[in-house]
């Protein structure tokens, strides 16, 4: 054993206090609506040095399972995804996780909040705050598919602006918790 | 009156799988299903683009294994532009490859089957994950994921990325690895190392002994295997030839482009994933009774075609499984063991490799030309024989992609292990949640990645089980959530 690397093994989604996953498989046209939310805030230069904006793709349970068992945790979690829940194509919302109901999670669906439970438990278990944006989805192809639907793509600036103005205004490091959830 | 039991979503496994076991009239099993989703269409979609494109665009096939899809995606381009990495080239490959593999074994035994073995099949449904091996072991959890943060550091390190790699390159590894970066990743793969032989002795001493009985009677099926040795007959998960094995232990090799020759597909219509089989061996049947046809891939697999172990200390761990269990060893459960001895040989062939001075050699590819071919790539990933079968035009552009990953080889003997599992466990029509779970867990031990299309991973999903008449009509449903 070594202590050398000890200092900087800890990986960054980790150690900073915000830590905003973009969810989904950029092969299935809307799925890849969090890639492309995470695409335009590396674009933007808006990150803060507090936070960290991670393209997880269809990998955020490897991040998860590891802050789940980590001592070093961050105090918000933002997750960005693609849902279906029949609102209208390209509206982003917020969505609690006590309001992803029981049924959606065990559908199949390719278009769901990601790992529901394991979101539930860093709540719950680990006094993580989480958060879901979303996204309501136009149309997720049969078939492989890039590219986002039209009234998506138009949600992917909106989303930005959304998560700049809730989570990375205001330093984290300062007062780590967050205001009461919107409706 | 039969009835049917339906068990959907499997939890703890990549992607979905919805279960079906239908009862005769007896009560007793008549036929079970293990229906999965795969992600559809992925081979239309590549055609018409530069196939040096495909070692970047399959990474994200599937959220679990993109280092071995970049890898197996990057040996067909290989194939296809007719060129041979140079050394270091292929010893950097081979290096992300171990280190990918290490990381998967630690998440699969620890997070996704371990839970089963850390808190036993009969716990409490709220502790049997991975918070629960957390609250009944805190040291535990922290060294599972310290190893797996090192893994990934290591992997970021020679890579640039961990998680959507894009350092293959058609023709070899596109940046050399250097001194420097060498002497920061050895003390890390050292450390994967010994926490890779506390792992194994952890869960020789713990658990694996608690389980005897389980090991020799949940899913227990008799099916020949199929994975990657080299020459010598060492296992190997970067490169060498395809050892197809019987089940009673003879077996016939391959090179991996003449896979066609040795394997064909099976399609049933109740599953979209095809049930690939050996053809040589007779008519498909995946009757547990009496297969025909049917092997097995996966970490049991290579343990079971190997002849050894290239590394010392996991060659022994090899002998003492042998000497328990005999070769090639059937149980199910025993690719968790055997998933403990893989992870041991990837850590010390991770720091065999970086001791090779020629580790950091300059020259790490080879210019590619395009031209019409066809090329097959091939790596053994975590769940099994990966395949990629690209053909090309005149100017490099794929017409035609063809790919088998590591669960469609396991699709029949899933679907055997969990008829043998139900027919054991349920009788005349009884049945409970821990026979119930006990069919998820002789599934889990495939670590199938049944969907690379979602994302969804729900730790503590509900298992909901449908009961319907013969008619197919719902009469009851049982659920262990509100």
């Amino acid at each position: 054993m070594t202590s050398a690397t000890s200092l900087d093994v800890v990986p960054e989604y980790c150690t900073k206090p915000v830590v905003i996953f973009g969810c989904g498989n950029i092969l299935l046209g809307d799925d890849g609506f969090g890639p492309a939310v995470v695409k335009e805030l590396h674009a933007s230069d808006i990150v803060p040095a507090w936070a960290t904006v991670i393209d997880a793709g269809t990998s955020v349970r490897e991040f998860l399972f590891d802050i789940a068992l980590s001592e070093q945790r961050p105090v918000l979690i933002v997750v960005i995804d693609a849902v279906d829940i029949g609102r209208p194509p390209g509206e982003v919302f917020e969505i609690s996780l006590d309001d992803i109901p029981v049924v959606k999670v065990s559908d199949y669906s390719l278009h769901q909040a990601p790992t529901s439970n394991l979101l539930r438990q860093l709540r719950d278990h680990c006094e993580v705050e989480v958060v879901v944006i979303a996204c309501q989805i136009g149309q997720i192809p049969d078939e492989v598919k890039m590219g986002l639907s039209p009234k998506v793509e138009d949600a992917v600036t909106r989303a930005t602006q959304l998560i700049e103005k809730r989570f990375l205004q205001r330093d984290r490091t300062v007062k780590p918790t967050i205001e009461a959830k919107k409706g | 009156m039969g009835k049917t039991i339906t068990i959907a979503p499997v939890t703890r496994i990549e992607g979905h799988a919805k279960v079906t076991i239908e009862l005769d009239d007896a009560g007793n099993v008549a036929e079970t299903y293990v229906n999965v989703v795969e992600l559809r269409g992925f081979e239309k979609f590549c055609i018409g683009r530069p196939v040096e494109e495909l070692p970047r665009i399959v990474t994200s096939i599937c959220g679990v294994c993109p280092w071995h899809h970049h890898l197996a995606s990057a040996k067909a381009n290989d194939a296809v532009f007719g060129v041979t990495p140079p050394p270091t080239g292929t010893k950097l490959r081979d290096l992300c490859q171990s280190i990918a593999f290490c990381s998967d074994k630690i998440l699969h035994f620890f997070f996704l089957a371990g839970p089963d073995f850390v808190m036993g099949p009969d716990a409490d449904y709220s502790v049997r994950n991975v918070l629960g091996i957390v609250g009944s072991n805190p040291e535990l959890g922290q060294k599972v994921v310290r190893a797996r943060h090192l893994g990934t550091q290591m992997l970021g390190i020679a890579s640039g990325k961990s998680i959507h790699p894009v350092t293959a390159v058609p023709g070899g590894f596109s940046k050399p690895l250097t001194e420097k970066e060498r002497n920061r990743i050895m003390p890390m793969a050292q450390e994967v190392l010994e926490f890779a032989k506390f792992a194994i002795s952890f869960a020789k001493e713990n658990i694996f002994p608690k389980y005897a009985e389980e090991i020799n009677s949940i899913g227990v099926i008799e099916t020949g295997f199929l994975g990657t040795v080299t020459e010598d007959g060492s296992l190997n998960v970067y490169d060498g030839k395809l050892r197809l094995m019987k089940p009673d232990g003879t077996y016939e090799e391959f090179a991996y482009d003449q896979y066609t020759d040795y394997i064909a597909e099976h399609i049933e219509p109740w599953s979209y994933l095809k049930f690939p089989y050996a053809k040589k061996w007779g008519n498909f049947n995946m009757d547990p009774e009496g297969p025909v046809g049917i092997y097995r891939t996966n970490t049991l697999a290579r343990i079971n075609v190997c002849d050894k172990m290239a590394t010392p200390l996991a060659q022994a761990e090899l002998e003492e499984f042998r000497e328990k269990f005999g070769r090639p060893a059937q149980q199910t459960l025993l690719y968790n063991y055997a998933r403990l001895i893989e992870l041991v040989y990837n850590a010390e062939h991770v720091v065999e490799l970086l001791n090779d001075p020629g580790i950091t050699g300059k020259e790490t590819r080879v210019p590619v030309t395009p031209r019409a071919a066809r090329g097959v790539g091939c790596v053994e990933a975590p769940r099994g024989t990966l395949i990629h079968d690209y053909e090309t035009d005149d100017n490099g552009m794929v017409t035609n992609v063809n790919l088998i990953v590591g669960t469609t080889h396991n699709n029949a003997p899933i679907n055997m292990s969990v008829k043998q599992t139900a027919k054991s466990l349920i009788h005349n029509g009884n049945y409970d949640e821990t026979i119930l779970d006990k069919v998820e867990m002789s599934i889990r031990a495939y670590d199938p990645c049944l969907s690379c299309a979602t994302h969804k991973l729900d730790g503590t999903l509900p298992v909901w089980i449908d009961i319907v008449n013969s008619k197919k009509e719902r009469i009851d449903i049982l659920k262990n959530t509100p």
